[in-house]
């Protein structure tokens, strides 16, 4: 009811207002007015423009250009470097293990925390600092985990090995992180340990406002507890876990920094992303013009799978 | 406490917060990057930053890591942004430096020397750093790897220290236990600067060269795949993570017991006191075993001083720096890993227990000699080999050793590939 009361006086106390400019300052005072909404959004602006536009011009821009590390000027070169990267087989190469990697991770990121979140649904004793333990690796600083994870795979003292050694699944200790055949998935499983945990916590949420209601009319009708995942639990958590797949995909197709630090995109290039192959090329060879061109590819690829992501929810929506 | 007392007392703390924001703020910052990052070698570049910062009130020095084969690639990223640092210590890339200083990146630190006295200094050293009429870095310290055996397993196989390629191949195949968790050798593979210093050093005692004397590139030679045949064949009897190993797996390999033996620099002595002190009676080093001849990668620490606001400051930090009393500090945690350049300081060595108690480790590391070879001239008659950076910046090596050892690709191919993509590397490369 007193809403509804401030609803019917708005237009009497903004007419007030409007009186009070035009009697103070007149045209001067509505200029002010005016300008005021532009004062407050600058601030905003100025960042966006700062910290977002000129970053990615600058690198568009940079991609034009043949520029060494060393070397302040660079030389307009034109679509030169976009040529040399569309007919360069280790591009390819990366962007097949980019899309590996992200489709390997997200998938699994996705089964298991969906899987550790119907668990931790549940109720049952402990249930709360479980939850808390599932946050774990997500909570670890990457540096960390990568470390930790460089001595459980290590091929003379890792505990893996060990462990796989005196069950009697492998003979000798494997070199996982060493050999172009395993450490793709080596690589991959640690991306999957550091951020499944991300999935636990967004379907834990949904999972917990999905009506009760459902369950007990479906159980009333028989339905085994598989129909009832199937036809009840999964179509509820379908639009937070497209959200999910979204997010981990963009993220985890320009992660960096667990493949880096565990394998350097080694061996053979066996885990030669597309952000290494970046790294590689405007630090390692120091021809920033190339790295530049090809995080805009990365770029343009990324912009391309969130409007098919977009598409997809406008077309859901109608 | 009353409330008065209380606002007093916070209106103090904040104008002392503000006078340390404002002190901080009027002095002069030093940016001061290096690989050397042994938790002792740590305390003491914090220790000079105290000792410094409290004779110069004015200057504040602030000390940045980073790994050995990461280093480059910092400071190539910090030039992006246009603020390198200002002091490196211990890049040893000559390359990268002789590159920064053609572009006039770097300060000429010639003055420092002279101040100094350049009497002082080993002149080979100094004249290896110069460029030009520049005198690019300084260099506080000359080392070379050497072969660090276990005396106890070689005496189990009843098998001599190696001294030739043939010795060493029976010795490591002896050696060789998986079933014991022990390996004869160390051979690295990794796409690291490591592998790429182990493999050059191979070609080089087979006879071969990465570069001709009118620096060209020269790795599809008899020599060079004689060399990765060898190399590859060690690889056998080297741990099985060794697609992954660059300086401090090497190390770690050996000082954990897993290796019998490792090819390494001094470092290991400390290693071995920290980490396994059991093993240093059972410890010797010998020169690289020799092939066609004997033959090592020499190199050196050094700073650099990088152009910049505060290139004046960091120029009186590094002349600091220099002085007998901070180098065999610098040297003292990892003693006998270099030969000090001032010869002032040499006797200061001399005088360390470890090496008073280790004659028959740290002699081939602090005795000098007259076979090490560096990659940017690889003998008296090759010119300075300006296109080195563009060669190592790409792995060529590295990259030819993993195709070999990880990939199985034949020696002949391999070394094919590496000979095209080095000569790609370099074509456009200019002085």
């Amino acid at each position: 009811m007193a809403s509804d009361e401030a609803i019917a006086r708005a237009p009497r106390v903004r007419s007030g207002v409007a009186a009070a400019v035009a009697s103070r300052g007149g045209m001067i005072g509505a200029l002010r007015d005016r300008h005021l909404g532009l004062v407050l959004l600058a601030p905003g602006a100025v960042t966006f423009l700062v910290l977002l536009v000129f970053p990615l011009g600058y690198g568009i821009y940079t991609s034009f250009l043949q520029r060494h590390v060393l070397d302040p000027e660079g030389v307009w070169v034109g679509l030169d470097n976009y040529a040399w990267l569309l007919s360069n087989r280790e591009f390819w190469h990366s962007l097949t293990l980019s899309t590996l990697w992200a489709g390997a991770t997200v998938g699994l990121q996705i089964i298991l925390g969906t899987a550790v979140a119907l668990l931790l649904h549940q109720n049952f004793k402990g249930r709360a600092m479980v939850r808390g333990l599932v946050l774990f690796p997500y909570m670890m600083p990457v540096v960390s985990v990568v470390l930790v994870w460089m001595l459980l795979y290590n091929a003379l003292y890792g505990v893996v090995n060990w462990l796989l050694v005196q069950a009697g699944i492998i003979a000798a200790p494997i070199a996982w992180l060493s050999q172009p055949d395993s450490a793709f998935w080596a690589v991959v499983f640690v991306g999957v340990w550091k951020y499944f945990p991300f999935v636990v916590v967004i379907v834990l949420a949904r999972l917990q406002v999905i009506p009760q209601d459902l369950y007990e009319a479906a159980r009333i009708d028989g339905a085994s507890a598989w129909s009832r995942f199937v036809d009840i639990t999964l179509p509820q958590l379908r639009d937070v876990l497209l959200v999910v797949a979204l997010l981990r995909t963009i993220f985890m197709f320009n992660n960096f920094e667990i493949i880096f630090l565990l394998t350097g995109g080694g061996p053979l290039k066996a885990t030669m992303t597309l952000p290494i192959m970046v790294y590689e090329q405007a630090f390692g060879i120091y021809e920033l013009g190339r790295g530049s061109t090809i995080a805009v590819v990365m770029f343009l690829i990324l912009i391309a799978v969130m409007s098919i992501y977009f598409a997809f929810l406008r077309k859901e929506d109608s | 406490m009353d409330r008065r007392q209380m606002l007093i007392g916070a209106g103090g703390a904040l104008g002392l917060g503000g006078a340390r924001q404002a002190l901080a703020q009027a002095q002069t910052p030093i940016r001061f990057l290096t690989p050397e990052t042994d938790p002792t070698q740590v305390r003491v570049w914090q220790a000079f930053v105290e000792q410094y910062g409290a004779a110069n009130r004015g200057v504040a020095i602030r000390p940045e890591y980073a790994s050995w084969d990461d280093l480059v690639r910092k400071v190539s990223a910090d030039l992006m942004a246009g603020a390198p640092p200002e002091v490196i210590a211990g890049s040893s890339r000559v390359g990268f430096v002789a590159a920064a200083s053609r572009r006039n990146l770097l300060m000429d630190l010639t003055p420092v020397v002279e101040e100094i006295g350049r009497a002082d200094f080993h002149a080979p050293s100094l004249a290896a750093w110069k460029f030009g009429n520049v005198q690019a870095a300084i260099p506080y310290g000359m080392q070379w790897p050497v072969l660090w055996c276990r005396t106890d397993l070689f005496g189990e196989a009843g098998v001599p220290l190696p001294t030739t390629w043939d010795e060493y191949r029976a010795a490591a195949e002896k050696l060789t236990s998986p079933q014991r968790g022990i390996f004869g050798a160390c051979f690295p593979a990794g796409r690291t600067w490591n592998t790429e210093i182990q493999a050059g050093t191979a070609i080089w005692q087979a006879g071969g060269t990465m570069f001709d004397d009118k620096l060209n590139v020269t790795l599809d030679t008899p020599e060079v795949r004689r060399a990765m045949t060898y190399y590859a064949e060690m690889c056998r009897f080297s741990p099985p993570d060794i697609g992954s190993y660059g300086f401090r797996e090497a190390s770690a390999a050996y000082t954990s017991g897993k290796s019998a033996t490792t090819f390494y620099w001094g470092r290991v002595l400390s290693h071995l006191y920290a980490q396994a002190p059991e093993l240093l009676p059972k410890t010797r080093t010998v020169h690289y075993p020799r092939g066609v001849k004997q033959a090592v990668a020499f190199g050196w620490d050094e700073f650099v001083v990088y152009r910049g606001r505060n290139s004046r400051a960091a120029m009186d930090y590094v002349k600091w720096m220099l002085q007998p009393r901070q180098i065999y500090a610098m040297m003292e945690p990892v003693i006998a890993h270099v030969v000090p350049t001032r010869n002032s300081v040499v006797p200061m060595l001399q005088q360390h227990e470890w090496i008073k108690k280790h004659p028959e480790i740290v002699d081939t590391l602090i005795q000098p000699i007259d076979f090490g070879i560096s990659a940017v001239q690889e003998s008296p008659s090759h010119p300075f080999n300006y296109k080195w950076e563009a060669f190592q910046a790409r792995n060529i090596i590295a990259d030819m050793v993993q195709r070999i050892v990880l990939g199985r690709e034949p020696v002949a191919l391999s070394v094919e590939k590496a000979q095209k993509e080095g000569t790609d590397a370099v074509k456009d490369v200019r002085q």
